[in-house]
């Protein structure tokens, strides 16, 4: 027999899983690249949030949380796998079923658009265009004040838009 | 670089498709998170194991050594047997003893004084025990033999008589 309390946190789970997952599979598959992996990811993070939530220790953002575990989890996960994601060419043949393949070549284009980026700006982006997060959610989650956050988007979009330009003298 | 320049590198960069997880995710993570709010029912298993490990050390120290029992029956088969000749035992022989009833000294002054025909003698089988003790009564009846003469007949009667009576006992209570 479940108690009521228990059974309002069930709910609350599943809102936040109907509402979120598709964010959060997207957040970790732009990262990894692996539907499989991506996903597990993503039920691992759900889970801590209900664990979270089942403890009541201090009001949860629960916003805010899913942001920073599933980024952790990514984190975590090429410390663990490194070798499996790096390689691009490797990505794709990792990639098994047909109807992911849409998201795969987002993935791969992305990806290739992002490499021509240096480390500290490539996830900026990522966090901003990709992930609809605000420069405010971006400096709390990199630890860095909301200027650098802003200065180094702007940054990256520049070289970016260098980058293509060469790209289109050459061509 | 000009705004719309800027805006189209965004656009760029945001997602051209749709990312959907697997309809069963958010199954999986409802029965997962359901069976961790289930309550466990909790199996005391170090009782038990306690228990086990208890009737082993009792039994280490309970059981003999392994090789003591091994080697037991072989000793046995090894150790010669001393096999000391006893010497057969001999049965006593029946001592024979005769016992000679007393004669009653009638003198029987009508009838001419005839020759009874002599009782047979009683053959009694008696013990070790009781030959020796019959012997040491006849040495010592031996040894007062001097004196009977100064005895009245009688009264050697009655002691002759006790004698057998006495002899009779033992035996019988021999036999029992």
């Amino acid at each position: 027999m479940m108690s009521e309390e228990t059974e309002q946190l069930l709910k609350e789970l599943e809102r936040i899983v109907a509402e979120r997952q598709d964010w959060l599979f997207r957040f970790a598959y732009m990262r990894i690249g692996i539907r499989e992996d991506a996903e597990d990811l993503v039920q691992e993070v759900l889970l801590s949030v209900f664990r979270r939530l089942q403890e009541k220790t201090q009001t949860l953002n629960v916003e805010q949380y899913l942001i920073r575990a599933i980024s952790n989890a990514c984190i975590d996960y090429f410390r663990k796998k490194s070798p499996k994601v790096v390689m691009l060419d490797k990505a794709k043949e990792v990639t098994m079923s047909e109807s992911d393949r849409q998201i795969h070549e987002e993935f791969v284009r992305v990806k290739r658009l992002l490499d021509l980026l240096p480390i500290e700006q490539k996830e900026i982006v990522r966090l901003k265009c990709y992930d609809d997060l605000t420069f405010r959610q971006i400096a709390e989650l990199q630890d860095i004040p909301e200027a650098t956050a802003k200065s180094r988007y702007r940054y990256a979009i520049q070289h970016l838009q260098q980058m293509m330009n060469k790209k289109g003298d050459a061509i | 670089m000009n705004n719309n320049e800027f805006e189209d590198i965004e656009q760029l960069l945001k997602p051209q498709c749709e990312f959907k997880a697997s309809e069963n995710l958010k199954q999986e993570v409802m029965e997962k998170a359901c069976q961790e709010v289930k309550p466990r029912r909790i199996v005391k298993l170090w009782p038990w194991l306690a228990a086990a490990c208890v009737i082993g050390f009792v039994m280490m120290i309970l059981m003999p050594p392994k090789s003591a029992t091994e080697e037991q029956p072989l000793m046995a088969k090894i150790e010669p047997k001393v096999v000391k000749e006893q010497p057969a035992e001999k049965t006593p022989e029946p001592i024979s003893v005769i016992v000679e009833t007393p004669k009653q000294p009638k003198v029987q002054k009508s009838r001419p004084a005839t020759i009874k025909e002599e009782q047979e003698p009683e053959t009694v089988q008696m013990s070790e025990e009781t030959r020796m003790e019959l012997l040491l009564a006849i040495s010592n009846q031996n040894n007062e033999m001097p004196q009977m003469e100064e005895i009245n007949i009688e009264a050697e009667i009655r002691q002759m008589r006790q004698r057998g009576e006495l002899m009779i006992n033992m035996y019988e209570q021999n036999d029992k």
